[in-house]
């Protein structure tokens, strides 16, 4: 079920009465809370309902069991070595839940064509796995829970209805934000004042999500990138470097106009999430980008990767190569590709290099607005040589695209028209705008009829579905 | 823990302390009002676009209830100017849109009336639609009595002067479509442009009128050659003068195939070489031997045309019956088709990229590949 559909809106509709009506009565509430969830998934594929069930159950299991080999003491407690083994069992099997329904094909393919230039031929079985959509999210949701188990940081694990209902909440279940145990644990527990639902800021959300996904984001991908990315060879060079603006524009249009319509219908259910975006093209470095960028998914591999890898702890190789390897997993995360390696590659190469900067800069006595200039257009434009591998179908299309930036030459299509550009720059342009200028929209719709406000939103409505494509396409990250 | 601890939605947004600080909180029942209010008015106020919608529907039941259910409230809404603001803003959106005209070429290429069902079409040497297993024709198509004559020897392309292809269709044709633009390029005297549509067909053009943007598209782009790939929506019944014809009756064939062969009618007029692609092999059965079906009315209709060359892309990606994984172009093994059965994957899209242009060099209007 699509976030922009009718049969969305009517779902949610159902589903905000039952969780309102519900709340006072916490068991049944949380069933039919989860039973929604599970209907909103089993919409894509109600067989997959059971690899989410069977996510729900092995990770309460597991984290019951983590939970039980812990010995008290100082600072919470520690994990004794049979509590170790069932959290290597338990984030192993989440691995593995991801390896075999996301990578298989990706690994076995790669290893048979290795094996195949060394004339040693191997058959893996290739198989046909359906992706299920938002599984990379709710299973790095579930292992970070089990994870902070095991850290002491719950002092009773959570109920299998409550585990449930975490790894199944419908605003989040298919494209994040990747919220934590710990953030929706109380949540779920405390109910919220119906008298106090933050709805001016939520219906803001949902209506600026549904803009950027359906009309900026549809309208960038039709006119420019798709034709663009398919043959860069037919376009002038200024197309091709708008195309891959235009694209930087794209996915953070698509992903956090989901994150926010995510984010605003948690809102109208009594819950908030984490934030996800941080205007991430005002990054003056790519350490500032990922602190505004998939801000969910950067502190989870900090946290669950970064850190226990050794973090900046054992010298400064060990920081790199750190860096290199979070990076590089986190962009596998992605998907199984080598692109997204490349594009994670990138990232973890040039943080590792600005921490080498940050240790040898001199100043040079440059005046501190050009200094801050010349840092956005570094980062921004790294940021967008990395997006050109994330958007490129193969490496090689990926290195054509740079290439026909590099070496130029005349266009045979044009897709260029004052609109595009417009909405490009305008778009990288509206994240220097601070965001008081939202909220004075916002004091003024708070103050309308309730009448008038419907009336506001059914017209936005209008607009979106008038200005949008004929049918949506599905939202970007729902892949990942 | 009680579950009857309550927190205010001030202390939700301290949750977060970055988030904006307003006296924006309501009511439960004040918001469900104002969901419900706005449900109800947008609905009023696009009440002409769902029906219309609603009728693109695959006939059956669902569409039955969507029009029942749209169909009255835009006949009520309507008359009263509620449909007001939204014909406004669709009239902003058109401003400043190249108007593109739908027009169908009939055989001769003289243009005749897109918002009818096609009848002029050329002789098609009685190609009575035959039954996918070779029995019996089953319907007459309405045809006209002059067969097109062969399209003219094709020039050959250069750096400066490169042939102009077109390649269109619908969701299955985006992976084979973007690998044949890339092959293209390759040649260095090719340049393409692709327009795939999802959901999209000949069934039904009251969802998406391709003989009518084909029309448009065709001259915008100069095409010379174009590659269309349809059908893999095409397997259901659609409304013909108020009657459903159900897919696979005779009535339906006979329909469907004067509708293919005024599009190969329009898109090979003037000299253009067309190369139209058969729909692969299903993975489920079912489904299987109804696109079977649609692609035999596409081989039936082809041989009327001299400049339509039928590119049957089964014995090319499945020669031995549905399969997930094959050869690919260099003869690694790697996945063909997507994991839902019907559409390509990457690999599956070059290895119909380089037949298309096999095809195309055999024909001349390519240089032979290495």
């Amino acid at each position: 079920m699509l976030f922009p559909t009718v049969a969305f809106a009517l779902f949610f509709s159902v589903a905000f009465t039952a969780n309102w009506l519900l709340r006072p009565h916490h068991d049944i509430w949380r069933l039919v809370m989860v039973a929604m969830s599970f209907y909103f998934y089993a919409y894509w594929n109600s067989r997959l309902v059971l690899l989410l069930g069977a996510s729900v159950v092995g990770n309460w299991l597991a984290a019951r069991l983590v939970a039980e080999r812990r010995v008290e003491g100082g600072d919470g407690g520690e994990l004794t070595d049979a509590g170790r083994q069932v959290l290597w069992v338990a984030v192993a099997a989440n691995l593995l839940l991801l390896g075999v329904f996301k990578y298989y094909g990706f690994f076995a393919t790669s290893i048979t064509q290795a094996l195949d230039t060394l004339s040693i031929p191997v058959s893996p079985p290739l198989i046909e796995i359906l992706l299920p959509v938002g599984i990379s999210f709710f299973t790095f949701q579930a292992m970070s829970y089990v994870i902070d188990v095991s850290r002491g940081e719950f002092d009773e694990p959570m109920s299998l209805l409550d585990v449930a209902f975490f790894l199944s909440f419908f605003p989040q279940l298919v494209a994040g934000p990747i919220v934590r145990a710990t953030d929706m644990a109380d949540q779920i527990t405390v109910a919220p004042d119906p008298r106090s639902i933050p709805a001016v800021e939520a219906f803001g959300l949902i209506a600026f999500g549904l803009f950027k996904k359906v009309v900026v984001s549809s309208y960038l991908a039709a006119e420019i990138v798709d034709p663009v990315f398919a043959v860069p060879s037919q376009y002038s060079r200024f197309e091709v470097v708008l195309a891959v603006y235009a694209y930087a524009v794209q996915i953070f249009t698509d992903f956090s106009g989901y994150t926010d319509i995510a984010i605003g219908c948690a809102l109208l259910l009594g819950f908030r999430f984490p934030q996800n975006f941080d205007s991430p093209y005002r990054a003056l470095s790519i350490q500032d980008f990922w602190r505004r960028w998939h801000i969910t998914l950067s502190t989870w591999l900090r946290d669950y990767l970064y850190i226990p890898l050794g973090g900046n702890r054992k010298g400064t190789l060990f920081t790199y190569r750190n860096l290199a390897l979070t990076m590089v997993l986190g962009g596998l995360w992605h998907g199984a590709a080598w692109n997204f390696v490349i594009w994670g590659a990138i990232h973890g190469g040039v943080l590792a290099i600005e921490r080498w900067l940050s240790s040898v800069w001199r100043p040079l006595g440059l005046p501190t607005p050009v200094v801050a200039v010349g840092r956005w257009l570094v980062t921004f434009h790294v940021v967008c040589l990395a997006w050109i591998f994330f958007r490129a179908p193969d490496v090689g299309l990926a290195f054509d695209v740079i290439g026909r930036i590099v070496a130029g030459g005349a266009g045979s299509s044009s897709v260029i028209s004052v609109l595009l550009v417009v909405v490009v720059v305008g778009m990288i342009a509206s994240q220097l705008v601070p965001a008081r200028v939202g909220a004075g929209l916002g004091d003024r719709f708070a103050t309308m009829p309730v009448v008038v406000q419907s009336l506001s939103l059914a017209l936005v409505l209008t607009a979106i579905d008038v200005f949008g494509p004929v049918g949506v396409a599905p939202f970007i990250y729902f892949q990942f | 823990m009680p579950a009857d601890r309550t927190t205010s939605g001030r202390q939700l947004r301290a949750a977060d302390p970055s988030a904006p600080r307003r006296g924006d909180v309501m009511t439960a029942g004040r918001v469900l009002v104002i969901v419900v209010l706005t449900l109800v008015m947008a609905a009023v106020l696009n009440a002409g676009r769902q029906e219309e919608r609603a009728s693109q529907q695959p006939i059956g039941p669902a569409r039955d209830r969507a029009l029942a259910w749209w169909g009255p409230l835009d006949a009520v809404t309507e008359p009263v100017g509620l449909q007001g603001p939204r014909a406004m803003l669709d009239g902003l959106r058109d401003l400043g849109d190249d108007e593109l005209e739908p027009v169908l070429v009939a055989a001769d290429g003289s243009a005749a009336d897109a918002g009818s069902t096609p009848t002029t079409a050329p002789d098609a040497g009685s190609p009575a639609t035959t039954a996918p297993d070779g029995a019996a024709p089953v319907a007459e198509t309405t045809t006209s009595t002059t067969a097109p004559p062969p399209p003219p020897p094709p020039r050959t392309p250069t750096a400066e002067a490169p042939l102009r292809v077109l390649v269109v269709g619908d969701s299955t044709m985006r992976e084979p479509g973007m690998a044949l633009q890339q092959v293209l390029a390759t040649t260095g005297v090719a340049v393409s442009h692709l327009d795939q549509r999802a959901s999209s067909g000949l069934s039904r053009p009251d969802f998406f009128d391709w003989p009518g943007h084909l029309a448009a598209l065709i001259p915008e782009h100069s095409a010379e050659v174009v590659v269309i790939m349809f059908g893999g929506n095409d397997a259901q019944g659609f409304v013909v003068d108020g009657v459903v014809l159900d897919f696979g009756t005779p009535e339906w064939i006979a329909e469907y195939g004067n509708r293919v062969n005024a599009t190969m009618a329009l898109a090979s007029a003037d000299g253009r070489r067309v190369v139209w692609i058969g729909q692969p092999v299903m993975k489920g059965e079912s489904f299987d031997s109804k696109i079977s079906l649609i692609n035999q009315i596409y081989i039936d209709q082809a041989t009327a045309f001299p400049g339509v060359t039928f590119l049957d892309s089964r014995p090319i990606l499945t020669p031995d019956g549905y399969r997930g994984f094959g050869p690919g172009v260099d003869g690694s093994e790697s996945q063909l088709r997507a994991s839902d059965g019907i559409h390509l994957a990457p690999a599956g899209g070059d290895l119909l990229a380089v037949a298309v242009l096999g095809q195309l060099a055999g024909l001349g209007y390519l240089p032979p590949a290495g």
